[in-house]
């Protein structure tokens, strides 16, 4: 397939789910490369040469719900946790069921300077049977940095998945 | 209610990929004015039900702009200078940076929030039978919270480095940052050219 430079191409996929299919969620990913390589690493001398391609790959993953796949999410903790090498708010969600769920909403917050912001939850899936510790994290506009939070933080809102919220009030402490 | 109209998009624009699609149904309803009041107020009211699908794209950028293609050179001199008998320095993990085109721009930018990455294999370095591990590929990145690199594996595929949302909760990502090679230098390889190849993969999950 070629693709001028910044332009689109559309296609279409599509899966045939077998009748007898169980209910569960498929989960792929559409990966498109280029055919020549973006960049080359070239070791030369000392009696040995390398040559190493490097090539970029976007991939768009889909999700396909089989016979009424889909999530169930359960909060499990709300406290604070190490996570990225910092101290950050955060929730403990697992999913007992079977297709992805993900997290949205926020909880309005209040800092211990009466600084009033945001905390939202990092969107990216909690798969089957899986328990993830999600940050919360302060919401930002445009370019701004994130506010220093000065703790005790006082957080209080919903945080929704597709098939329900979990209604939050909490003390965050550092 | 504002937020689970958010996450509908969200979930639909993840399954659609990079289509806009706008989907609307509408109930239709007549109300007539009795005959005998003609002019009196009345009212009608319809259920319109509506689901816009964001568009989600994902966009990764590595190396120049253009087709230019960035060749990055390591010298290994410095790791047999003054030496007359092998391995000389070779192996000793005196790390060695790139003498051209070190430096690998990387952009990458996504209306699917966090962005993965991750790098693959593709094909590990061999030379016939001798081989290097890819892991001797080592990638510093300029902006190591926001945009990192991934470890280069020795086979398969990498665990995953997020790339974050340009403003948190906001679902955009645009990011770019210098990724500079480097040659980690821990093994003594055989005389020969070795040639492999590694993909990174950026995904919108």
């Amino acid at each position: 397939m070629k693709i001028a430079a910044r332009s689109k191409k559309a296609f279409r996929f599509q899966f045939e789910v077998p009748a007898d299919a169980p209910c569960r969620e498929c989960r792929v990913m559409l990966a498109i490369e280029g055919i020549e390589p973006a960049h080359k690493a070239l070791i030369e001398s000392g009696g040995a040469s390398m040559n190493l391609p490097v090539n970029g790959r976007i991939a768009v993953a889909v999700y396909f719900a089989v016979n009424g796949a889909e999530p169930k999410l359960e909060m499990k903790q709300v406290r604070m946790a190490e996570l990225g090498g910092k101290r950050t708010p955060a929730i403990s969600i697992t999913n007992t069921s079977d297709a992805h769920g993900r997290l949205d909403g926020g909880l309005e917050t209040k800092d211990a300077n009466g600084v009033e912001f945001e905390l939202v939850p990092d969107g990216t899936p909690i798969l089957p049977g899986q328990t993830r510790l999600i940050a919360l994290s302060p919401k930002t506009e445009g370019n701004k940095k994130p506010p220093e939070m000065a703790f005790p933080l006082v957080a209080k809102g919903t945080l929704d998945w597709d098939r329900g919220s979990f209604k939050i009030a909490a003390e965050f402490r550092q | 209610m504002k937020t689970r109209s958010l996450l509908h998009a969200h979930r639909l624009g993840a399954a659609v990929l990079v289509a806009g699609v706008m989907v609307v149904h509408a109930d239709t309803a007549t109300t007539q004015a009795p005959l005998a009041s003609p002019s009196s107020a009345v009212s009608a009211s319809v259920n319109l039900k509506f689901a816009v699908t964001l568009g989600s794209f994902v966009y990764l950028r590595v190396g120049s702009v253009g087709a230019t293609v960035d060749t990055v050179a390591f010298d290994l001199a410095s790791l047999t200078a003054g030496c007359t008998m092998g391995p000389c320095t070779f192996g000793t993990g005196m790390a060695v940076a790139a003498s051209s085109f070190g430096t690998l721009p990387v952009g990458v930018k996504s209306k699917g929030g966090v962005v993965r990455l991750s790098a693959t294999a593709t094909t590990g370095l061999s030379s016939g039978a001798a081989t290097i591990p890819l892991s001797e590929i080592t990638i510093a990145s300029s902006d190591t919270t926001n945009l990192p690199a991934p470890l280069v594996p020795n086979s398969g595929t990498s665990g995953t480095v997020n790339v974050t949302e340009t403003a948190t909760g906001s679902k955009l990502t645009a990011r770019s940052a210098n990724w500079t090679f480097a040659y980690a230098n821990t093994v003594v390889p055989s005389a020969g050219t070795y040639t492999g190849k590694v993909t990174f993969t950026a995904t919108a999950p």
